[in-house]
Order: structure tokens, then sequence, then C-alpha cells
């Protein structure tokens, strides 16, 4: 039996903001336990949220890049339930009235665009975290920083079908969050944290299977290999003529499969209701228009300019809009050359490799488009070979020092002067008559002996494909030629 | 001097002022009038340690309430006393900020004599639903003294402070004012912030002042109104000059009364007082004018809907985690249930399951959401009587203070107590309670006057003229002197 | 749902309590008298449309997004029952990550 699968997501990614959203306590990764704290993210009797605006303005620019439709007014709301990191005993959320809703997302992948809806867009506050630990009894540890820290919620609509496509739609999501500085899109550190809804039914039915959940994909892969097992589970359990259970299941990457976590016997009653706390959130069309005019070039309509611009293939530019920082260094870059192509390879490759060997990040990579682009010039002009130029480019990387100087200090200015190199040819040629003539006759591979003694003579620093030409050139033209002129061209 | 603590607030600021008393010999005497009366009363449930409240030596400063000590409500956070809401949950805790009413109460040179006897988290109309057992109403100590804020009303009402703070979600401030003979205000919903005041129902909860005449809770509320950055539901508004507008003429003020609202259950002695209040403010120049409140008789269902609804949620953070006593468990959800089985008492279990049950899936359209309807349906039937009359006239309660263990045994006749001060609360709108008389066995009766909200003012004026005709003091000051 | 002794248990659940049983027959008693009075709410006469809020502010207001103090972690810690490396310790929670969280 073939099946397809209904596949929807569940994204929270952690904003960016200095303060958590309804406290003034640092939002910040990695302090000591239970030091970034206050009456309100302690849920201490009396204390009360007060709104972080930044939060709203980022989850707002969430909204205008994809699309939403964003009412005048909406509210927080409360979700109770009992957990030990969830101070208040309910976690204020969003839920009739969402900041955003009706959405959508440009995914490409493998040629096509798929245009995924978002259903809703909304603000909520994290937890906190519980460590579960077993000595020197068996016991949770509550750490409470992070409760309070500012979440934005992406649901999409139920309409992927496979996990390459889940994988590739978290992918985009993850580029434009941080293209908009919304979050950092850290999926291993948990600030983009996934969770996928999926079910399978017989292929051309209308008939929605059983939902089941799955938690814990805290990576490109996991989401990919997680729903395709899950696929699979379901398809299995299908055909065996079994009932797929509604549960919530964990990814265990480890064993390579999904595993019970919770059964859904019912569905947890959180009897959401508004927040009587807090008054309801306006947005004005003022606001939108401001907030609009700030947001940055959006990763896809940048690449197909840039594609569209400088003739650069798709994979390319996929490759170079991949984070804003490295679009900006690619255009910076071909803006200073005046060579797009030859900027995007030597990006792709060069520049690429030393980031991840580095890791560093764009922002941070010690030659900048500037000074990459002074390397490239040099390239182009024939000045350095290509192997040379990523001799330079290393020492650029080490030194911090620019290309003309790294060049002068090893004296690696190449023997790219024709006319010096055409003197070179000419002598190896007059000192070897019998082996020009040998290669007249018809011994071709002889070009490469010629090559070698030519390439001796300059202490290997000579371009070889110049050097092949003039070669080529001069073993050619002087059977016609008279010696006074040798036929190579004026030196530009 | 003696009988220093029988002042009131004002009278007591003058002498201050005067040099006449230094601050050391009013609470000497407040302490020592403590000592004497409240073990029997049991208003307070703790003592604020002297050496930690300190009035203000030296000269005195432009601060209006320098020198002045006053009762706290048990559920309001100050640092150094010990915010236990009178639950066994919250034994011992002490908050480690201090809440904004009393931030702003302090900078105003007051300080604290002690925290006050309350039913538990405010629930409660008797005082009689706390974990130190009832406070006794001054007036008969075989009564109790209403609630929640009761151990504040018999505080002042007993000349045990100059005034308290208490708090009012359905009446939990007017009604404890009503059976103790006390002037209470509830602010408009927004006016006073709720940062520091362990929440019960959040959309109705407001921090007020309980005090011996009108001009002293003019004077207190005074001081608490004010926005807060911390409160996102407090409003940005002037108050205005309330102690001014005490001394203001009642002259030309239409005062609205919905006769119908009155029909049944009240008590004869409750409408004899409030017919012959409201001739006396005819007298003093108001006009009455009859308006109708419909949605009067679904008021107080709506209110328990919504109220325990917000409470359930409220108090789910009591879970013995991050603080108060912690029960026994093997895991967490047998540890949290254990403490909370324990620490609550009766009262708080039955509206937590209430509320829990309203918002449950299925019931939460037929209850929740049709509550919060008939809460907007309050609102329009003030806003249209307002466009008739200045102020609402309604008694506090159908009858005087009842007697302690009365209504225990039927949670429903308790709430029903509340049919006139609930709506006021559910539409946001500001009330204040003033003793007007007393009834057939000499306890306390009161007129209720609610307003537009933000109109603080005309309450004030309203209820000044009302106290300069009716001479509740003398009244008060004669029955007690033949008690003692 | 009946207001009986099952729909008190279920209540008790979802509230984190656990009434002993003779507590739980007179709260079902309690309730069912209470929700019976509530049901005078009446039904559906009333408009459709959500409550307006007519309580407090209109509009949230937004605070920038500035640091403010935070309690040092041991006044954080100082009120709980049973702590461990500046952590809150509870009894461990059944099923271990995630088992419950809603």
């Amino acid at each position: 039996m073939a099946y397809e699968a209904v596949i929807g997501l569940e994204v929270h990614a952690q904003l960016t903001t200095r303060t958590k959203l309804f406290c003034g306590c640092r939002a910040e990764f990695g302090a000591p336990p239970n030091s970034r704290t206050c009456p309100v993210c302690l849920g201490l009797p009396g204390a009360l949220p007060a709104l972080n605006g930044a939060a709203v303005t980022l989850g707002l620019k969430v909204a205008l890049a994809t699309g939403c439709r964003i009412p005048r007014r909406s509210l927080f709301a409360r979700k109770s339930y009992f957990y030990p990191d969830l101070p208040k005993g309910y976690q204020i959320t969003q839920y009739e009235e969402p900041l955003a809703q009706a959405g959508h997302l440009e995914v490409p992948l493998e040629g096509v665009v798929l245009d995924l809806g978002l259903a809703r867009i909304h603000l909520e506050e994290d937890a906190g975290k519980s460590l579960h630990v077993a000595e020197p009894e068996r016991a949770t540890l509550v750490d409470l920083n992070r409760a309070g820290v500012p979440l934005v919620e992406i649901v999409t609509e139920p309409q992927l079908r496979s996990g390459r496509q889940a994988r590739a739609c978290v992918e985009e999501l993850r580029r434009l969050l941080m293209y908009l500085d919304v979050c950092d899109g850290n999926l291993y550190a948990g600030s983009l944290r996934c969770d996928a809804n999926v079910s399978v039914c017989p292929a051309g039915s209308r008939d929605l299977g059983a939902k089941v959940e799955i938690k814990n994909l805290n990576s490109l892969r996991a989401v990919q290999l997680a729903l395709d097992h899950e696929i699979a589970r379901q398809s299995a359990c299908l055909d065996a003529g079994e009932v797929v259970r509604e549960e919530t299941r964990g990814w265990d990457p480890d064993a390579g499969r999904t595993v019970v976590q919770r059964v859904k016997e019912q569905a947890p009653d959180y009897r959401y209701f508004p927040e009587p706390d807090l008054p309801p959130l306006q947005v004005t069309q003022a606001e939108i228009a401001a907030l609009r005019r700030e947001l940055p070039e959006l990763p896809r309509p940048r690449a197909e300019r840039l594609a569209r611009e400088h003739g650069l293939p798709a994979e390319a530019v996929a490759v170079l809009t991949a984070t804003r920082d490295l679009a900006d260094y690619f255009e910076a870059t071909a803006r200073a050359l005046g060579d797009a192509r030859s900027a995007a390879g030597w990006i792709q490759t060069e520049v690429l490799q030393a980031l991840h060997a580095r890791n560093h990040e764009i922002r941070d990579f010690p030659v900048g488009p500037q000074a990459l682009a002074r390397l490239l010039a040099l390239l182009r002009e024939g000045i350095l070979s290509g192997r040379l130029a990523k001799e330079v480019f290393q020492q650029m990387l080490a030194t911090g020092e620019e290309a003309a100087a790294v060049v002068a200090r090893l004296g690696l200015r190449q023997e790219g002067d024709q006319a010096e190199l055409g003197d070179v040819v000419r002598t190896v040629l007059e000192t070897h008559p019998e082996e020009v003539r040998a290669y007249r006759s018809g011994r071709a591979k002889l070009l490469t002996w010629f090559m070698g003694q030519a390439m001796a003579r300059t202490q290997g620093r000579a371009d070889p494909q110049l050097l092949r030409r003039i070669l080529v050139q001069q073993l050619s033209a002087d059977r016609e030629k008279s010696p006074a002129d040798d036929g190579t061209p004026d030196r530009c | 001097m003696a009988e220093l603590h029988r002042l009131s607030l004002r009278e007591a600021a003058r002498l201050l002022r005067a040099r006449k008393v230094t601050p050391a010999e009013l609470d000497g005497e407040l302490r020592s009038a403590i000592a004497r009366h409240d073990p029997a009363l049991r208003a307070y449930v703790r003592l604020s340690d002297p050496a930690d409240e300190p009035p203000a030596g030296g000269p005195p400063p432009k601060q209006p309430l320098w020198g002045l000590g006053g009762a706290l409500k048990a559920n309001i956070c100050a640092r150094g006393l010990p915010t236990d809401c009178a639950s066994r949950i919250l034994a011992g805790w002490q908050p480690p900020y201090d809440a904004t009413a009393v931030t702003r109460l302090r900078a105003a040179g007051a300080h604290w004599l002690g925290l006050t006897n309350m039913d538990e988290f405010g629930m409660g109309s008797s005082c009689e639903h706390s974990a130190y057992g009832p406070t006794r109403n001054p007036w008969d100590p075989a009564r109790t003294p209403g609630g929640s804020s009761g151990g504040a009303a018999a505080a002042v009402a007993a000349d045990l402070a100059f005034f308290a703070l208490g708090s009012d979600t359905g009446g939990s401030i007017r009604q404890p004012a009503h059976c103790c003979g006390v002037v209470g205000l509830k602010p408009t919903y927004g006016r006073v912030s709720r940062y520091g005041l362990v929440a019960f129902a959040s959309s109705l909860d407001q921090i007020g002042p309980l005090a011996k005449d009108v001009a002293d809770c003019a004077l207190v509320y005074s001081v608490l109104a004010g926005c807060d950055p911390r409160d996102a539901t407090s409003l940005d508004a002037s108050p205005g000059d309330p102690l001014a507008a005490v001394e203001r003429p009642a002259a030309g003020l239409r005062v609205g009364v919905p006769r119908d609202a009155l029909a049944e259950g009240v008590h004869p002695d409750v409408v004899a007082d409030f017919e012959s209040t409201l001739e006396e403010l005819q007298e003093a120049g108001a006009r009455i004018v009859e308006v109708t409140l419909p949605s009067l008789s679904r008021a107080i269902a709506a209110y328990y809907v919504v109220a325990t609804a917000e409470a359930a949620a409220n108090l789910a953070r009591y879970d013995g985690v991050r603080y108060g006593p912690r029960a026994a468990g093997r895991d967490y959800r047998e540890t949290v249930t254990a403490t909370r089985t324990a620490g609550f008492g009766l009262e708080v279990k039955r509206r937590i399951l209430l509320g829990t049950y309203v918002l449950s899936a299925g019931y939460r359209d037929a209850y929740y959401l049709q509550a919060e309807r008939v809460r907007g349906l309050v609102a329009e039937d003030f806003a249209r009587a307002f466009s008739a009359c200045d102020a609402v006239a309604l008694p506090t309660a159908p009858a005087a203070a009842f007697p302690l263990g009365e209504r225990l045994a039927d949670p429903l006749q308790m709430y029903l107590s509340d049919v006139f001060t609930v709506p006021a609360s559910l539409a946001g709108l500001p009330a204040l309670t003033l003793p007007t008389g007393l009834d057939r066995d000499g306890l306390p009766l009161s007129l209720q006057l609610v307003g537009p909200a933000l109109a603080e003012e005309t309450l004030f004026t309203l209820a000044g003229a009302v106290e300069r005709a009716r001479n509740f003091r003398a009244r008060k000051e004669a029955a007690w002197r033949t008690r003692r | 749902m009946a207001l009986d002794a099952g729909t008190i248990r279920w209540l008790e659940e979802l509230a984190g309590l656990e009434l002993a049983a003779a507590e739980r027959e007179l709260l079902a008693r309690d309730l069912a008298r209470i929700v019976a009075f509530v049901d005078r709410l009446g039904t559906g006469d009333l408009p459709a449309a959500a409550a307006v809020r007519n309580w407090g502010p209109a509009e949230i207001r937004r605070r920038a997004d500035e640091p403010g103090p935070s309690l040092p972690a041991e006044t954080s810690l100082a009120a709980t029952a049973d702590r461990a490396e500046s952590c809150f310790r509870i009894p461990p929670v059944p099923g271990g990550e995630e088992a419950e969280r809603g």
C-alpha cells in the first residue's frame, strides 16, 4: 500500500533580546544557575509581568517577512500545567488572538520552490531547565535562568510530505530568522527548536491518520532522519493492520528511531484563558509600515537578484546567501573587484574552507572583502598564479597582512612578464635544437620536457599556463618567422 | 496624653507636626493598646518588631504619613514581614521585595505595626477561613469582622492602627468596613498598583485603604494611587485632590438608587438606615434618582466564575518547589500534590476546583466565556446609570455582621452575601463604604457608593457629606462608652 | 458531566490536589449546588463578540529592552526546601525528560 505523509512543524526560536519577555533579567546564555532571576520570572507571590517591547518588534519582523496578516490587537493567554521549570504553574503564551496568522514561507528544494503556509506566529515565554540527576539520589535540579526568555513560535500548515522537505523548511526558516537578526539559529544549543506532527494516510485518500508528535529534533539531520523513520514506522504499522496511536515520541539518534514519550489517551487540558495581567497588544499600521522599511533584503529575493545580476547559478547563489553576513561579504568583494564570478568561486572554496577550519564567523574573518578583492585582482592580472594566490591567502589569514605586502615580503612576484618569459623560452629552444626539431617532427610529448626546462630556469615561479602558451607559440612560430619578429605580442 | 491611639490619622498627624507628641509616644500607645486588646480580637497575626519599624526620629519632614503606624493585610509583600496570606502553604515565607503600595507608603513616612488576619488568599467574607483562626468583631466578639480584610478592619475599628491596607476582589475591603464600622475604599481597577499583592483574581483585585473617617481614607488613597511600570494593568491617571473633595458640598450631585435590587433578601434595619441616609443626602443638596441595574441578578454568578478561574491559575504556583513548606513525595508529582493538599484550606480547595471546572474543556464556553459576557453587561448597566447620576448608592451587605460559624456550613450562602459588592468589582469601578448607623443589635450599618471609573473624588465628596450628616463617630463613642 | 466524585477526582488531577474521600463527597455536593446557581448565567442570549475588557488600560505598555537588577542566586534560592549546586532540588519527574511537559 502506498502512503502519503502529512507533516506540520512547530518551531520555537529564542529571540535575540537583551532581557526576558516579562522582566528585566538578562536573557543570556551560560550564567551561573538561578543568577538571572527576579520575583517575576521566579513566580513569586505578588509578582506581575511587564512586556518587553523589543520582543514584540522582533516577532512583528518575522510576521512581516513571511507575509502574515497582522491584526490590530492580539492577546496573551495562560496555558496551565505543572512542571518543575514552569514557576507560575502556567506559561504566558498567545492562544486565540495571536500576533500574526496566514503567512507563508518559500522553501527552495532541488530546483523547485515549495510554498509552505504558516498558520500562525506568536510570542510566548520559555520555561527554565530541568536536569535529571541520579547522584546522590534520583532528583531533578531546576535552573530558572531561562524561564521567561522570549520565544517566537511559528506553526506551519501540515503541507510537508517528507523528511527532506521538512529539513529544507527548517533550514530556510532558520536562514530567514538569522537574516532578520531575530534568532541566532543554534539548533544544537536549543535557541532554535523544532517539533513535528506526522501522520500517514493511504495515497489519494482524504482520511487523516492519527497524528504523532515528534520531539527532540535538535539538528537538521535529525529532522530529516526522524521524520523519514516515523513515516516508515507508521506505514509499516498500517500495513500490519495495526492502529497508529496518537502519542508523543522522541527521536533517539543513537538508536536511529523514535521512542514513545507519552501516550495521548487524553489530550492535556491546558484551560487556556486570556491573561488578565496583560492588556491587549495593539499594533498600528504606522508601526507596521515603519518596521517594513527596516527589514533587510530577505534571503530568497536576494539570492534571486544575485543570480540575475551576476549570472550566477542557483547552487552558487544558495551557498553565498546562506547567511546575510556571507551575502554581504560576497557583494562587497564582487563590487570592489568588479568581477562577481571570480569572487563567487573563490568565496565558495577558499573562504568557506578557511571559515570552517578556523570555526570563524564571517564577521570576524581576518580577510575582509576589500582585502580579498585586492588579492583576486593580483590573480586576475596574472601577477600571481592560482597556486600562489592560495599561498598568499593563507599568509594573509595567518598574519593579517595585505596581499601586496605578502607578495613583496616573500618576493613572490610571478614571472608573469611575458617578455622575460619569452626570453627564457627562446634560450631554452636555442639550447636544445635537437629536441626542437624532434618536436616539430611530431613528438608532441616533448612539450612537457620543454616545460620542465623552462620552469627550472625560473625556479618554478613561472605561471604554467602562460609558459605553455609561449612555448607552443615559439615552437610553432619559429618555422615561419624571421628572427627579428618573434611573434610575441607587445607587452601590456 | 491618654488614648492617643483613639485619634484619627489626621488628628495624630496634626499633633505630630505641632510637636505636641512624638512618634515614639504614638507608637507606644498603639503597641500597648494592641497588647491589651488584640489577644482577644486577633486582628493581627504578626506584629512588627519595634526595632525593625522604628518611627522616624528627628523633626518631621514634609511626609504626610510621617510617624504614623498602619496595619498591613497579610497578602501584601513587605520585606521583613512574613506574607503568608493566612495560609499554611506560605508559612514562614519572607518576600525579598516590597509591594509598590508599601514602597509608596514608606516614602510618605508611614511604618507598619504588623500583618493583619484575613481569609486564606482572600477567599472568604468572614475571616473564618484563616489558618490562624478567626478575628473577632470589635463590636461583638461573637460575630465576624467580615472578610477577607477582616483583621485590617478590626484593627482600625479597635484603634489598634491609624489606618490599614486591605485588598478587595469582590468586596473584601468594603464588607469588613461595613461589619466593623470603618471607612473602606476599593479604588478604580488600575488606580493602585497590584505589584506585590499576592494575587487572588487578577482582573478584580485592588489594594485599598481602611480608615477611621472619610478624610483619613482620602489621605491614604492619595498616597497609594499612581501608575506603576511593574503593573501592566495600572492606569496612568492622577488622583486629583481627594482631601479637598471631602470638604466640597454635595449640592448638585445626583445619586442613583437601583430600588429593584433592594427588593428582596435585605434586612429591614439595613433598608431603614439606607433610606434615612439618602434623605440626609438630599437635605445636603444631592438629588436622588431612580436607576436600574438589571444584570445585577447574574453578577454574583459571573463573579464566582471569573474570580475562581483566575484564582485557580494564580494559585498553581504553590507547589513547594521554590518557597513554602514542602510535603514528602516519591516523585515530583506526588510532592506537588501532597504539598498543595496539606497546605490549602478547604475553602481555597473548593474555589480552585470550581475555577478548574469552569475553564475545563467543554465547559469553558458555557461558564467562563458566558461570565465574561455578563461582566460586560454589568459594566454597560453602570455606564447607562451614570448618564443619569454621578454615583450609585447601594447597601454594602444585606445585613450587619453575622455570628461566627453561621455561614460556614453553606458556602453558597456565604457567596450570596456579596451581592452588593461584586458588581463594582466586575465593572472595575471605584466603590466606597462608610458607616452610617447601628442596627437593633447595636451593630454597624453602612452606605456603599459606586462611581464611574476614576471618579473617586465624587465618592469622597458624597461620603464627606454623609459622614457629616450621620455623625457616626459620636454614636460609636456613645455605644463603646457603655460597653467598656 | 455531573458533578460527582468522579468529576472531582479528575479536577483534582488537573489542580494538583488529592482529597480524602469524605472531603471529596462534601466538595462534590458543594460544587454541584454552586454550579446549579451559576447556571443562572444563562445561555446564548448575549452578544457573541468577545467580551471587551472594560477594566485597566486599553492597550499594553511596552517596556524598553534595558536590563534591570536580578536577585542574587542566594536570595532566589533562600526560601526553597531543598537545593543543590545552586539549583532548586526536587524529587524526580516520573519518566524523566519531557515526559510530562505539556
